[in-house]
């Protein structure tokens, strides 16, 4: 059997007194597919963002490839994205905003091209967009 | 009204010919500011930081009290510092008193709280979304900290402003702290209410242009800054 990335024990989170999340066990297999379904404020998000080690949960373990991981450790924090649902755009220009993933990786490689690419692939020029604030 | 016209026409005289006494007040006006706003800046946007971005158990009183000395009277300020670095004071032996720099220690902690309230509110206020997004991207704590201030970069400079413009134009610290002493710890603002006193309005309104003058060109630095 292949080893889970995801592995969730005894997951607990609140906010405040309020138990947002309880969840005895979790297993979610490489290359698989998992849908959340659930009511307004049932934890769907708190969820994600404890998966994505953006939240450190009130109690429990989340084990991710094997290890037991926490929010901001080296190993998870360049492997795990979460896409949110309201973007955030920095305040700085289209090519800063696009670049700040690569640039904070220290992978400053072809730069200009990739950015070039990454503008072309959502149908906007690099020359009319990359230097808009 | 003539006495208006007059320190105007004075103002420019003053400034033109290079009047030592006028240009020694600028000149501890900008030495004391500028030293007291460093400082400030260096402590206040810190810790203005820290209270603003983590939760912790005395966060709201400590605000409360950070919000009350926003309206600290300088003359109050003044008179606490007096008492500490006169001679009998704990630190008398330092010798701060009618120094420069003890009018530059009184306008830290008047620009302190001001920095460090305006930036606590700032950073509290910033998008959780930006947080989450940086995390996302797989920033580190450091990349986060610095991230989150780039993004709130023009609160801070207000900050800044505001906090500047208290100092620039407090009177009480620098009378009893300072001694309104001519050619060395006389600033703008001292030698204006001097002068207003003595009935030397022309004198007093020439030193208001200079001052008003210095607000303008820090805003005008600033702005520029802004936009570049």
């Amino acid at each position: 059997m292949t080893q889970a990335t995801y592995k969730l024990n005894q997951l607990q989170h609140y906010y405040g007194d309020k138990r947002v999340l309880d969840i005895d066990g979790l297993q979610i297999q490489k290359g698989s597919i998992t849908g959340l379904t659930g009511p307004n404020g049932s934890g769907k998000s708190t969820l994600l963002k404890i998966m994505a080690f953006a939240l450190k949960p009130t109690a429990g373990e989340v084990w991710f490839n094997g290890r037991r991981e926490v929010p901001l450790s080296p190993r998870v924090r360049s492997r795990v994205t979460l896409l949110t649902q309201k973007p955030y755009l920095l305040k700085r220009s289209v090519f800063d905003n696009i670049a700040y993933g690569l640039k904070i990786r220290r992978d400053r490689d072809n730069l200009d091209n990739r950015i070039k690419e990454a503008l072309a692939s959502v149908g906007l020029s690099y020359d009319g967009f990359a230097h808009r604030q | 009204m003539d006495f208006i016209v007059a320190g105007f026409i004075k103002a420019i005289e003053l400034l033109i010919n290079f009047d030592h006494s006028t240009y020694t007040a600028v000149s501890a006006t900008l030495q004391a500011s500028t030293c007291s706003m460093l400082i400030s800046l260096g402590a206040g946007l810190p810790c203005g930081f820290l209270l603003g971005y983590f939760n912790f158990k005395w966060k709201r009183p400590l605000r409360t009290v950070l919000d009350t000395l926003l309206a600290l009277p300088t003359v109050s300020v003044g008179l606490l510092v007096y008492a500490f670095i006169s001679s009998q004071g704990p630190l008398g032996q330092f010798g701060l008193l009618f120094t420069l720099t003890g009018i530059a220690i009184g306008q830290t902690i008047l620009a302190f709280p001001i920095v460090t309230a305006i930036t606590a509110s700032i950073v509290e206020n910033i998008d959780p979304e930006l947080k989450l997004t940086l995390v996302s991207l797989g920033a580190g704590k450091r990349n986060i900290i610095m991230t989150c201030l780039w993004e709130v970069r023009y609160g801070l400079l207000a900050a800044a402003v505001t906090a500047y413009g208290r100092v620039l134009t407090e009177v009480g610290i620098s009378m009893m702290v300072g001694g309104n002493i001519k050619y060395h710890t006389r600033t703008i603002t001292t030698a204006i209410a001097l002068e207003t006193n003595k009935g030397m309005f022309a004198d007093g309104i020439a030193l208001g242009i200079v001052l008003i003058g210095i607000a303008f060109a820090v805003n005008i630095s600033l702005s520029f800054l802004r936009k570049q």
